[in-house]
């Protein structure tokens, strides 16, 4: 009999126990806070500019170089920018024929590139012909060619246009209809900066290096946030059945899913967003069909605004596209780990990071602009804290995104320069001061 | 009943208890997303007329406005004021209260009206640049006005500002202007491409669906103006805004209850 008392006993106390950690789960449960917020979401996708037009602009080149008699200059304008500029010039053009593929001697290869009187217009990310002669040339230009390129050589002094490959150093001449060199010689006269440069080469890319300390004005602008109540509504269901959405919370994470073939993992620090579709199919493996795919993706998240985004790179080895949001003809980091969108396309899986916090509109102010030193003084100075030229992939003047202090509407972004130490792009000021340890990053190399 | 019964009793409960949270848990993983539309329009409408809130005729015209920007740190009422003002019937002072620039003028000789039309009068007076140092930019708000306080709302090229940032109050008593208050906004421009704003018809809706119209009470007025959204390094941020008036049919308290007319959301007073 005592032992039964005694079980009876443990018993209730377990029960008890069990009741206690159940309510604490229930009250702790993410669920709960999303349904105290408004679940009913109806997202209205305003298509003001055709999602053709949107494509265009995202896929423009995002280097406007200029090559005078002897010096180079990176051009920049205020309003409509440089690169939508030299698209509008070109709109007319009919490409008849893309000529044969040269391989060019280191010679060669430095002569093209400085060739005077050229308007050169270069892509941070490699881009096909395939792709680019619909969204740059416009539908004029019927010739097709197999042909990968990250620059376009105007030389509108001899009246030519090449395709330029810079990482094989090779070359392809377009046989141009009714072309107009003087529209493109006119546009240096619509820029408002003119940087001096020099092109370097960094691990088989062209790098383009300010000859003199420059100064930049940071920007402040208002953010368009959304909640992940939203990014569900959008991605994860159809606009006919209600849905159950299941919410775990793990570690630091949120995870939403949706019949086990979808899921949006949100950080609750930050806000990023990761979303997977288990279901989804790979596109075809040539540049146009994964830079289309990666882009119908980033269209897939409806940003408020789409102004500035633009194709950053692809990556082979890891099946990732960046998008990266430019502001006045300059990169802006440290929004996510990853730029603005980045889409990961693999054989059995569709993978979109992005951040539910994105700029929408730019706030009229008048800041002290930031001087930024010339890039050889960067350069040295890297040296010094232990980098050499071979560790370094490439060298930038950026915003940084930096988040209000006073508002959680407002994000500011303060110029700086911004280098890839062997595949990882960090802050120049953060390796300068040490809170990034540059050895870290050599010693992860390529 | 000894101690075993009631341990047996709390046993049983504790038992139906667990078993409920551990059902509740699970349900509680799923949050239901209804993608469909929010009610009809015309079902919210007789929703609210069985509520007994009485509503004016609620305009369904969409306009387009955007972000606006004019400049915080001001000391233009300070600088500008003009001499004819300065040097008439009135003494100003100007203060600035929580990053606004504000003028208050007190009528050395308060300026006497005739019993009839007092309000036309006051906007006369209100409106001319002799007496407000530019006081043709404002416009008469009466949905705002009382019998003592009459509000202007400053004009700008794209819409009028509501809230205390271009703001004109004459102050009469007695059927005599006394004074008025002044504020105004500088370097007002655009900040972003013109978008569709949400209706007045809209707008009441919203409300009353986030539960902001109690039973029992009558729409008075609507208007669309710009309202602060944020300050920040010098620049005042606007965004155009329906403010609602709502009076209970008890009182003739009016309370204002504003709607971001871009993202149909709520604006809670801070």
């Amino acid at each position: 009999m005592k032992l039964r008392s005694l079980i009876l006993r443990l018993l209730l106390i377990m029960l008890v126990g069990i009741s206690l950690a159940l309510t604490w789960f229930i009250w702790y449960n993410p669920s709960n806070f999303a349904r105290q917020q408004n679940n009913d979401v109806t997202v209205e996708k305003t298509t003001r500019t055709t999602n053709q037009e949107i494509k265009r602009d995202t896929f423009l080149p995002t280097g406007v170089l200029w090559q005078g008699a002897q010096q180079k200059y990176q051009l920049g304008s205020t309003g409509t920018g440089m690169a939508a500029r030299a698209r509008k010039a070109v709109a007319k053009w009919r490409v008849a024929k893309v000529g044969a593929q040269k391989q060019l001697s280191v010679a060669e290869y430095d002569r093209l590139l400085t060739e005077p009187q050229s308007l050169q217009l270069t892509y941070q990310g490699t881009v096909s012909w395939t792709l680019m002669r619909k969204l740059f040339f416009g539908d004029n230009s019927k010739a097709d060619a197999s042909y990968s390129f990250d620059r376009i050589v105007f030389d509108t002094e001899n009246q030519r246009t090449y395709l330029v490959n810079d990482y094989h150093e090779t070359s392809r001449r377009l046989v141009i209809k009714q072309p107009n060199y003087g529209a493109i010689a006119d546009l240096l006269g619509a820029a408002t900066t003119k940087y001096k440069v020099t092109e370097q080469r960094f691990d088989h890319h062209e790098v383009a290096l300010l000859d003199q300390s420059i100064t930049v004005q940071p920007q402040t602008y208002l953010i368009d946030k959304q909640s992940a109540t939203h990014y569900i509504s959008l991605l994860m269901t159809d606009n006919t059945s209600t849905s159950a959405v299941d919410t775990k919370q793990i570690g630091n994470q949120t995870v939403y899913t949706v019949n086990s073939n979808q899921r949006l993992a949100v950080d609750k620090n930050d806000s990023l967003m990761q979303y997977e579709d288990f279901a989804a199919s790979a596109p075809a493996q040539t540049y146009s069909g994964v830079l289309s795919s990666a882009f119908n993706a980033l269209s897939s998240l409806s940003f408020a605004s789409t102004q500035g985004i633009r194709y950053f790179s692809y990556s082979t080895q890891d099946s990732a596209v960046t998008f990266r949001t430019y502001v006045r003809g300059l990169p802006v980091f440290n929004q996510t780990s990853n730029g603005t969108v980045r889409v990961v396309h693999t054989t059995s899986s569709k993978r979109i990071e992005f951040s539910g916090s994105n700029l929408e509109a730019a706030i009229p102010t008048s800041q002290t602009a930031v001087e930024l030193p010339a890039a050889s003084e960067v350069l040295a100075k890297l040296q010094s804290l232990g980098a050499q030229p071979s560790d370094i992939d490439d060298l930038t003047v950026a915003y940084k995104w930096q988040r209000d202090t006073n508002s959680g509407l407002v994000v500011n972004l303060m110029p700086t320069y911004y280098v890839n130490v062997n595949g990882t792009y960090v802050d120049y000021a953060d390796l300068v001061d040490g809170r990034v340890d540059i050895t870290t990053l050599i010693n992860t190399g390529n | 009943m000894d101690f075993r019964r009631i341990e047996w009793i709390l046993l049983i409960v504790f038992l139906c208890m667990d078993i409920f949270l551990g059902w509740s848990l699970v349900q509680n993983r799923q949050v239901f997303m209804s993608a469909s539309t929010t009610g009809a329009t015309t079902e919210t409408l007789s929703e609210m007329k069985r509520d007994q809130i009485s509503l004016p005729p609620l305009g369904k015209t969409k306009s387009s406005g955007s972000y606006l920007a004019g400049h915080s740190d001001n000391t233009v009422l300070q600088s500008s004021t003009s001499n004819t003002v300065r040097t008439s019937n009135t003494t100003t002072t100007v203060k600035t209260t929580n990053g606004v620039e504000q003028l208050t003028a007190k009528l050395k000789t308060p300026l006497a009206l005739s019993r009839k039309g007092i309000a036309s009068q006051v906007r006369k007076f209100a409106t001319d640049t002799n007496n407000v140092w530019r006081g043709n930019q404002y416009e008469f708000e009466p949905s705002m006005s009382g019998r003592s306080t009459y509000v202007f709302c400053q004009k700008t090229r794209y819409g009028v500002i509501v809230d205390g940032h271009g703001r004109l109050e004459v102050t009469v008593r007695d059927d005599k202007v006394t004074g008025y208050t002044q504020t105004y906004a500088t370097n007002v421009t655009t900040m972003h491409r013109s978008q569709k704003l949400i209706s007045a018809r809209e707008a009441v809706l919203t409300l009353y669906r986030s539960n902001e119209i109690v039973n029992n009470s009558t729409v008075t007025w609507t208007k669309l103006g710009y309202t602060e959204l944020l300050t920040t390094k010098g620049t005042t941020v606007y965004i155009p805004a329906w403010y609602v008036g709502i009076s209970s049919k008890n009182s003739k308290n009016v309370t204002v209850r504003k709607v971001n007319a871009m993202s149909k959301a709520v604006i809670k007073d801070r």
